[in-house]
């Protein structure tokens, strides 16, 4: 667990971009059309992206350094590119999310969300590089950007699909959304098997954790609260708000594995 | 032209005393848990059949690693501040501890485990060849300690000369990925980078 502040950092971070995804989703579908709705959502996001930020942080040795890592954009660090996505994509988050809750005639284009989203897949994709590493054999591998990534859609999903609830909104059987969350959960537990198994013999036989058990089970009863107010055709908050933590503790625990992984280096 | 210095391990001479990585911790007074020398003790065997019999054919030697100043650094590459940098004087590798924020990024990079961070300071330290000796025309603490005489440091092309070009052996990784500073002579067990057939014995001291 000494990588806590990482794991909250990661998953939040890809939560707040798979939320500002699934808003630009929404919204061309015709599923949000107040801007109140929209403002709230930007609200999510950002307060999701705040924490993952303090979290990230408090990771560092020296806190106060931290705009040093400005330096690093000259070499090309990841780490660096990565801190400058973060920026880039919180600002936009926080512009489309102020226009909105002004009622601002420029808040009801699409331009921004769009961008706001595109930085925030580009974010994914920056702290994916910094993870791929030739040094650490677990994480060098394509694997890395899926599991980023999966976190990013099944959080961002989630928590669209909690907004919508609020407004009294859903989805029904029919919808696209029902199909996601199935196809969620039947590529997750391959995903997540899949994964291990490649793992060097050795490295998945030295690594003892329960984790990817926890992981698979708060999945599976994350995604079963999400879908019975789909089943119903009725929205409910309370359904949407614990799929939600579930399914965020879910990628916490998969994230902690992820990094756990660490230990088993090239030398 | 500019300067490259290095290092040269005697894995043959090598008796894993740990004196290199002790004299290191006690000139730098580092603490606990921070080694800037660290000795991998690597260990493995097989069963041979020779006529009728069947014969152990194991091996167990020791390589003494600090930083490797490496040409291609993956820490350097790493680092978001640019506080780990190759000094232009003499090409070893430092950290600029006012700069450093102790991210750990480039302890993650470094595929020879050489950045180390320092929880009381706060910042990553590391090996930095003892640069400052050089000017005194002394060498670094741990080959002046070694009592097998195991180790040497100089500009590497100097080293080259005298000892050969090797900078592979197990359990390091492949000099390909970071062209390590760095030249090994093997001992007569000594199995190739990538080898597998064989176990580091020390995790938790390196």
């Amino acid at each position: 667990m000494e990588h806590l502040s990482l794991v909250i950092f990661t998953v939040l971070a890809q939560a707040s971009a798979g939320l500002c995804l699934m808003m630009v989703l929404m919204k061309l579908g015709g599923a949000i059309t107040s801007q109140g709705v929209m403002a709230m959502g930007y609200l999510v996001a950002l307060a999701l992206l705040g924490v993952a930020g303090i979290a990230s942080i408090t990771h560092l040795g020296q806190p106060l350094r931290v705009m040093n890592v400005m330096y690093g954009l000259a070499h090309g660090s990841p780490l660096s590119w990565e801190i400058a996505a973060v920026t880039v994509f919180g600002g936009l988050a926080f512009i489309t999310g102020a226009l909105n809750f002004k009622g601002h005639p420029l808040g009801q284009s699409i331009a921004l969300p769009l961008m706001t989203a595109v930085f925030g897949m580009l974010m994914v994709y920056a702290i994916t590089q910094v993870y791929t590493l030739p040094t650490v054999r677990a994480w060098n591998t394509q694997w890395t950007l899926a599991q980023f990534m999966t976190s990013a859609l099944v959080l961002g999903c989630v928590l669209g699909t909690t907004l919508l609830s609020f407004e009294n909104k859903s989805f029904n059987m029919t919808n696209v959304m029902a199909l996601v969350v199935i196809g969620i959960i039947l590529l997750q537990l391959p995903l997540l098997t899949q994964f291990i198994g490649q793992l060097e013999g050795e490295l998945s036989a030295t690594l003892d954790s329960q984790l990817p058990l926890v992981r698979l089970l708060m999945l599976v009863a994350g995604c079963l609260f999400w879908l019975v107010p789909m089943l119903k055709g009725q929205p409910s908050v309370a359904f949407s708000l614990i799929a939600t933590v579930l399914l965020m503790g879910s990628e916490m625990a998969g994230r902690a594995y992820f990094y756990d992984l660490l230990h088993l280096r090239l030398l | 032209m500019a300067k490259q210095y290095g290092f040269y391990v005697d894995t043959a001479k090598c008796t894993g005393c740990n004196t290199c990585r002790i004299a290191c911790k006690d000139f730098y007074d580092l603490e606990l848990g921070v080694n800037h020398r660290r000795i991998y003790e690597y260990e493995g065997g097989n069963w041979v059949k020779k006529d009728n019999g069947w014969h152990p054919d194991v091996f167990s030697y020791y390589v003494a690693i600090s930083c490797n100043h490496c040409e291609q650094p993956a820490c350097t590459s790493a680092c978001p501040t640019g506080a780990m940098h190759k000094r232009k004087d003499d090409g070893l590798i430092a950290v600029d501890s006012n700069r450093c924020v102790g991210c750990r990024y480039c302890e993650m990079a470094c595929p020879y485990g050489a950045p180390q961070y320092s929880p009381t300071k706060k910042v990553m330290t590391k090996c930095d060849g003892c640069f400052e000796r050089i000017p005194m025309g002394k060498k670094p603490i741990c080959v002046e300690a070694c009592p097998m005489r195991a180790l040497d440091f100089d500009q590497i092309e100097v080293l080259r000369e005298k000892y050969g070009h090797q900078a592979d052996i197990a359990p390091l990784p492949s000099s390909e990925m970071t062209k390590p500073s760095l030249v090994i002579k093997s001992n007569r067990h000594a199995r190739p980078a990538g080898d597998t057939t064989g176990n580091l014995q020390n995790p938790k001291e390196v």
